[in-house]
């Protein structure tokens, strides 16, 4: 717990904005990962209820979208 | 069956005849005869915001390099490409899958006003009592585009596809199907 916390006050944010813009993209990485599995979700939905050739290609867009949260996260955590 | 028009669909894919589809509750026997969607025309607004958005990020790569440090432009990048991306295939989804299906049985709406409000409206071909068409505006009448309203007999489901290409032929195909219904209720 220790290093996690270090993790977030230590790297490139000694700074007040720095540490303001790494708190904003923790959130907003958390919340995009939230808003990825909800529309991954709805896209299977969508599909379901009108499915078309594209069908598939939608859903594994929508799906790639939640590996791209899994990695904007990361950044969040680890790049700033 | 009338004779109605050979599979088609045009270069935005808001107007298909005969597509290879399915919606949920399609009856086994039931064939799509014609799916509409909204207008690409109609759709400018959020793919402007996209662009402008777009523009927004790069001013702000103009603008910050002083400020911040390399990582956190970067990120900020990362981001702001994040979120323009959702906005645009929020909507693009939004568009797709708020179609209009035209079937040998049934006339159904769908909409998806937001990511987790669906509408689904249907109504059979027999029921329908009136069919009016609304083009208006400078663009609706340029590019042909318009409102179709379906009325049904009585407390029935009313539908309106609106901001569709080619109001006047979809009505024409309606037409042809109410046609064939009664010819086919006379018979039997």
């Amino acid at each position: 717990m220790q290093n996690f916390i270090s993790l977030l006050t230590t790297s490139s944010s000694d700074d007040f904005v720095g540490l303001f813009i790494k708190a904003f993209a923790v959130f907003f990485a958390f919340l995009y990962l939230l808003y990825a599995v909800v529309m991954s979700r709805q896209t299977q939905i969508m599909n379901d209820t009108f499915s078309t050739k594209m069908s598939s290609i939608l859903s594994t867009i929508s799906f790639l979208q939640i590996i791209f949260a899994g990695i904007l996260i990361l950044v969040a955590l680890f790049l700033i | 069956m009338a004779l109605l028009p050979p599979r088609s669909s045009n270069l935005s894919h808001s107007y298909l005849v005969r597509p290879d589809v399915r919606f949920t509750t399609q009856h086994a026997d039931e064939e799509v005869i014609l799916v509409v969607r909204k207008h690409p025309v109609t759709q400018l607004s959020w793919i402007v915001n996209g662009v402008i958005l777009l523009t927004l990020l790069l001013l702000v790569n103009a603008i910050v390099p002083e400020i911040l440090k390399a990582n956190q432009i970067i990120a900020i990048n990362i981001f702001g490409l994040f979120f323009i991306f959702s906005y645009i295939w929020i909507n693009f989804l939004l568009w797709y899958f708020t179609v209009g299906v035209i079937s040998n049985e049934r006339i159904i709406d769908l909409d998806f006003y937001n990511l987790i409000y669906k509408e689904f409206s249907a109504t059979t071909i027999r029921q329908v009592s009136d069919i009016t068409t609304k083009i208006g505006g400078f663009f609706g009448s340029i590019l042909n585009f318009g409102d179709v309203f379906v009325k049904t007999e009585g407390f029935e489901q009313n539908i309106e596809f609106n901001d569709i290409p080619r109001p006047s032929a979809v009505v024409k195909i309606i037409n042809l199907l109410m046609k064939d219904t009664n010819s086919a209720r006379d018979e039997g």
